[in-house]
């Protein structure tokens, strides 16, 4: 290793402290969260925010777990997640693999069918007859998994990330006699771990914070996914705020401030383990490096 | 216009409970209740399951509640009820999705301000006139009289709706903390705006860091400082979409002469009659809304929970109704160990108790429609009709289980038991009605008076046009326009940010002209002469 | 394929030339099978899922009901498109709605990449691991709850920020009721929000960038910042122009779950805030048309469309590599 200049050891000191403010600006917020989560509805009202909780409590907590469907949309939610990640990579990464490679003539012609569907939706009641009526997925835990199963931005993203590793690899490959199928399994797919773990993480978190095809097509309490049972909390004092001023709500009670914190701690908690696990993907050499050895 | 709640008031049909023989204590689950009394054929109907959307959150003991009226109506019903909860926010979309999809359901929540005025002249919804006031439904016979069910007729003045109700206006209130107030050295409760005002005062000298008064961003004042008088039956005013007109009609009540809308300029006010001849007059509340303004706090049109504000101890008042009182009030206590809650009722005539104080139309704001599309209309009829029959059948649903979740307290009052927070039912959707209420017992004597109040009958009166309601689907594109033009000009002056209003008024009015007002206005009249003709009063 | 007008044109050999079209489109697709079938299910689920519901368009030209339906509903041509500018702040609306976005784009972008060479940049295990994790926190936590902090921080009395001016005798600041200041403020929760998070893609793209290039530069004494220059940066390029047009294509769509969430209905911010998607709602308040929300909502996607096709072109003449199709 060349040992480094000044003006080098400089520039990587700044970057510390950079990423250290910037983490700072990004943890308060968020620490403040949990910890205000923990105190009492009492204390948060008469103080506000804080960042030790004052009055400890689990008070929120008890509210939000008092309700046994949650154990229940934990499951749901862990099985769409896992399942459904596994279900959009391989079809995600067979496709993008397709538009990725040159000598595919109408790769374009397909990148443009899909990008059309980025911008251009049927809207609500056309899915909602498609999805309810003609494929009858209502209740079902597929509903949650299948129609949203691909993400054109996902794959343009992935595509991108398979086109820019060096076709010389490809091309030595084919040379000695490698199909397109090895090359993208053998070759392909493990060079291109950062790209997959990336893509795998931003569908794992959609279908994390999946509620909304669960407010329209499931009815049955036992297919609840997490997100729904919290947006349920959320929403309601949204929804206080949005309809007409002289329209009350009798007998409604908004969410104590303390179990809207609480809900996004239990909801965030399990996932937010999921990128650390991921990190290691993301050194700079890593895989080029790797497989060139 | 404000929640009108439900009704008491056509007391004058006598009600049909016969609860008190078998009302006693027969709660246990599984004991095979007698608490149908009208029903009495032998053999038990075909079972059937009649599916429901409501609005809101499940209360959680609702299991243990449908599993107690399988039980109780076996042979008489044979009915099971599964309901869907739908989050409110979603509900209004969901219903209509459905209907679009033609999906089968037997009973939805709908209202107003949800889907109530589009689907009923789209057909959605079955005709209910048939099942009221008839002997075969004796339940419903009894707890809607002729005249409740007739208010309730819309559209092409059918019945579309079952309509839920307690009382026909929730009365707005300031909610005062009386500890604060006794510090500051009043020792009588408010009772007038001036003392208000003084209080207001006093708060702001000696009380750094409280605010006088808190509202809702997007509610404002409301109906603070609105001048009472009489109501004039040949000027009728309208809210439609942030704006008001008012439809000036003639002597005889038979012709619509102008519609004058907020902003018009001085002669078009001048053919109203005093004291809606000038704007100035006829909107005397707002230039004390932008004088009570130092009142508020600085961000108030941001304020999206001001009672939350409130029990933080932060304000020394805020705008509310009466409904929610005794909870408030808990909370209060429950944050700020030693403050008290009372409330400042707006109205001088509600203060006092008046008759004939409320102008309302009767209708009920909440309501359950039924699909044309059921399978089942007779059968969710004669569900509702049990519902109806007696005290007993109505409670289960709107109380929950009788010595688990509440106990009652003599004819008309309960106690909720420390179970009652499983089972918060909402029964302004589903059960609630004038001859069926039930206050708690231990709310204070001032607020059950009030309650009481606003139970009878002869506290309210139907001013004219109070049928009437403005369809839209002629001004579509005017009327989103004008409303998300005139929106937030009407949310700044309701918090009294305007202080020249008159002026922005007529501004607004210029501009609200060049996107369709004046085509409103002409629907306005065109409709409002339609009803009248038609024998609407 | 234009074969039937060949046939009309090229008279003399009209079906070998015929063949040779259609040939060759078949000669492309045995050529490339095994890539057309892992592509298949992809396209199949497009076809389902995306253009089968794409019928539901129609809406926007109709007077929906929902007792009619998709098919039954009357035609009411442009109707539902005119309502939007006939209003008299459509012009302010758009540029608003633009000017956020571009904001958003700009800044988010140039943040996301500066955070991805900052922690690729660093060593350390611990620092790094640490840093990385927490900056994607932000992106978990819903506006609703967000908001609740804005007011915590801008709030005139006892709000942080004026509580900080008070302490320098400057102040106090009215926030809510000063619309110049929102769209900075915008930007910056925006980046807190979505840059930690957005930078992932931008760690994953120097991930796969070739170490040797690195060394060598490095044996060639290039210092670190121009090892950022002129190494990482030109390679990420794509990436960046790639993201951007499909930000693009969004241009037009305002952000409404931050902006109603944040601003709520506080007009005294609308001069700077109000987005297309934040009108929409208010005008469509009571009314509640699905037509007319639709024909906005099909207009947006309209223009975006528009857009991209034009940014995609240039791309494709400059920068190949990240043209999109």
């Amino acid at each position: 290793m060349i040992k480094e200049s000044f003006p080098d050891r400089l520039l990587k000191g700044l970057f510390y402290v950079l990423m250290g403010l910037f983490s700072l600006y990004c943890l308060l917020p968020f620490w403040s969260v949990v910890a205000s989560s923990f105190t009492s509805e009492a204390s948060i009202l008469k103080n506000g925010y804080m960042f030790w909780p004052s009055d400890f409590s689990l008070e929120a907590y008890k509210m939000i777990f008092r309700d046994n469907t949650i154990y229940r949309s934990y499951g749901v939610t862990t099985f769409v997640t896992l399942v459904g990640t596994a279900m959009s990579m391989i079809l995600t990464s067979a496709m993008a693999y397709t538009l990725s490679v040159k000598s595919v003539k109408y790769r374009n012609h397909m990148a443009f069918y899909i990008y059309f569907t980025m911008l251009f939706h049927g809207g609500l009641v056309a899915s909602y007859l498609l999805i309810s009526k003609y494929l009858d997925m209502k209740d079902t835990i597929w509903v949650l998994i299948i129609p949203s199963m691909l993400s054109a931005w996902n794959m343009f993203l992935l595509r991108n990330f398979f086109a820019s590793i060096d076709d010389s690899i490809a091309e030595s490959a084919k040379i000695d006699g490698a199909n397109d199928a090895y090359i993208l399994f053998r070759i392909i797919l493990p060079i291109s771990l950062p790209a997959l773990a990336t893509i795998g993480l931003f569908y794992a978190l959609g279908y994390w914070n999946k509620w909304f095809d669960a407010v329209l097509y499931i009815n049955d309490k036992n297919l609840y996914p997490l997100q729904y049972l919290i947006q349920r909390i959320m929403n309601n004092l949204d929804y206080v705020n949005q309809i007409s001023a002289d329209i009350s709500i009798p007998n409604f009670i908004p969410p104590a401030m303390t179990v809207r914190l609480a809900t996004t701690v239990v909801t965030i908690g399990p996932i937010i383990f999921l990128y650390p696990f991921l990190q290691k993907y993301f050194v700079k050499g890593l895989m080029v490096g790797a497989v060139k050895g | 216009m404000k929640r009108k709640v439900l009704t008491v008031s056509l007391l004058s049909v006598a009600l049909v409970v016969s609860a008190a023989a078998c009302s006693s204590n027969k709660v246990e689950q599984g004991t095979p209740s007698t608490g149908t009394n009208a029903v009495s054929t032998p053999q038990p109907p075909k079972a059937v399951t009649l599916k429901g959307m409501l609005f809101g959150d499940e209360p959680k003991d609702l299991p243990i509640v449908l599993e107690e009226f399988e039980s109780r109506t076996k042979d008489t019903l044979n009915t099971k009820l599964v309901i869907q909860w739908n989050p409110p926010s979603d509900h209004k979309q969901k219903v209509k999705l459905m209907m679009a999809a033609g999906e089968e359901v037997d009973f939805v929540f709908d209202a107003d301000f949800q889907n109530l005025r589009e689907l009923i002249p789209q057909g959605a919804y079955a005709q209910l006139d048939k099942y009221f006031n008839n002997d075969e439904y004796p339940g419903l016979k009894a707890a809607f009289s002729p005249e409740f069910i007739e208010m309730n007729k819309r559209y092409d003045d059918h019945l579309y709706t079952i309509p839920f109700t307690q009382y026909f206006f929730d009365i707005p209130v300031v909610y005062i903390r009386k500890d604060l107030r006794e510090k500051l050295g009043f020792s009588e409760p408010i009772s007038s705006y001036e003392e208000l005002q003084q209080y207001y005062e006093k708060v702001l000298e000696s009380e750094k860091g409280i605010t006088p008064l808190a509202v809702r961003g997007n509610g404002g004042f409301q109906e603070m400082l609105a001048p009472e008088r009489e109501e004039l039956d040949t000027v009728r005013p309208l809210n439609l979409g942030g704006v008001i007109y008012y439809v000036h009609l003639s002597d005889d009540l038979k012709q619509v002469q102008d519609v004058v809308a907020f902003g018009d300029d001085a002669p078009a006010w001048a053919k109203l009659p005093a004291p809606l001849d000038t704007m100035k007059t006829a909107f005397a509340q707002y230039d004390k809304w932008a004088e009570w303004s130092k009142y508020l706090e600085k961000d108030v049109l941001s304020q999206k929970d001001h009672k939350a504000y409130f029990m933080s101890g932060k304000a020394a008042s805020y705008y509310g109704t009466i409904s929610s009182y005794a909870a408030d009030k808990k909370k209060l206590q429950e944050t700020i160990a030693d403050a008290d809650l009372e409330f400042f009722v707006l109205k001088d005539k509600i203060r006092n108790m008046e008759p004939q104080a409320i102008s309302t139309s009767y209708k009920s704001n909440n309501s359950i429609a039924i699909p044309v599309s059921s399978k089942n209309i007779d059968r969710t009829m004669k569900f509702f009709d049990w519902l109806f029959q007696s005290r007993e059948n109505h409670d289960l649903f709107e109380y929950g289980i009788e010595g688990k979740h509440w106990e009652p307290v003599g004819e008309n009052q309960l106690k909720l038991l420390d179970e009652s927070d499983n089972y918060v039912f909402p029964g302004y959707e589903f059960s609630w009605n004038p001859n069926m209420i039930r206050l708690p017992a231990d709310l204070d004597e001032t607020a059950k008076s009030y309650f009481e109040y606003s139970a009878k009958e002869d506290t309210y009166y139907a001013p004219v046009l109070a049928k009437f309601t403005f369809d839209t689907s002629n001004v579509k594109g005017e009327f989103a326009n004008v409303q998300s033009k005139a929106d937030p000009f009407v949310q700044t002056l309701k918090a009294g940010q305007v202080k020249d209003w008159e002026a922005e008024a007529v501004a607004l009015n210029k501009e609200l002209k060049a996107l369709g007002l004046d085509t409103i206005r002409e629907e306005i009249k065109t409709q409002v002469q339609a009803y009248l003709d038609a024998g609407g009063k | 394929m234009g074969h039937t007008t060949a046939s009309l044109t090229e008279q003399h050999f009209p079906k070998s030339r015929n063949r040779g079209k259609l040939g060759a489109f078949f000669f492309e697709l045995l050529k490339n099978k095994f890539l057309y079938l892992l592509a298949l299910p992809a396209m199949i689920w497009f076809f389902v899922f995306a253009y089968l519901p794409m019928g539901g368009i129609v809406i926007a030209f109709q007077d929906f009901k929902a007792m009619k339906g998709i098919t039954g509903s009357e035609f009411i041509g442009l109707k539902n498109f005119q309502f939007f500018f006939r209003s008299s702040d459509w012009i302010q609306i758009v540029t608003n709605t633009l000017f956020l976005n571009i904001l958003f784009i700009v800044f988010n972008t140039l943040a996301a990449v500066v955070i991805a060479i900052m922690v690729t940049e660093m060593g350390g295990k611990w620092y790094k691991k640490i840093t990385q994790s927490v900056m994607i926190f932000p992106h978990f936590l819903s506006w609703t709850v967000v908001a609740m902090f804005v007011m915590a921080f801008v709030a005139t009395d006892g709000g942080f920020i004026n509580q900080i001016l008070s302490v320098f005798g400057i102040g106090p600041i009215q926030f809510l009721s000063s619309p110049g200041y929102w769209p900075l403020i915008l930007v910056l929760l925006k980046i807190w929000h979505g840059a930690g998070f957005g930078s992932i893609i931008y760690m994953a793209t120097i991930s796969g960038i070739n170490p040797d290039i690195y060394e060598s530069a490095s044996m060639d004494g290039a210092s670190r910042f121009q090892k950022i220059r002129y190494i990482t940066l030109p390679l990420i390029k794509p990436t960046v122009i790639l993201l951007t047009i499909l930000a693009v294509g969004g241009i037009f769509n305002g952000d409404f779950g931050m902006i109603y969430a944040i601003i709520g209905r506080n007009p005294l911010l609308y001069p700077t805030t109000d987005v297309i998607d934040t009108y929409l709602f208010r005008a469509m308040m009571d009314l509640g048309d699905m037509s007319m929300s639709a024909a906005i909502g099909f207009m947006q996607s309209l223009i975006g469309f528009i857009l991209v096709l034009t940014v995609n072109y240039i791309a494709k003449k400059t920068a190949p590599e990240s043209a999109i199709f």
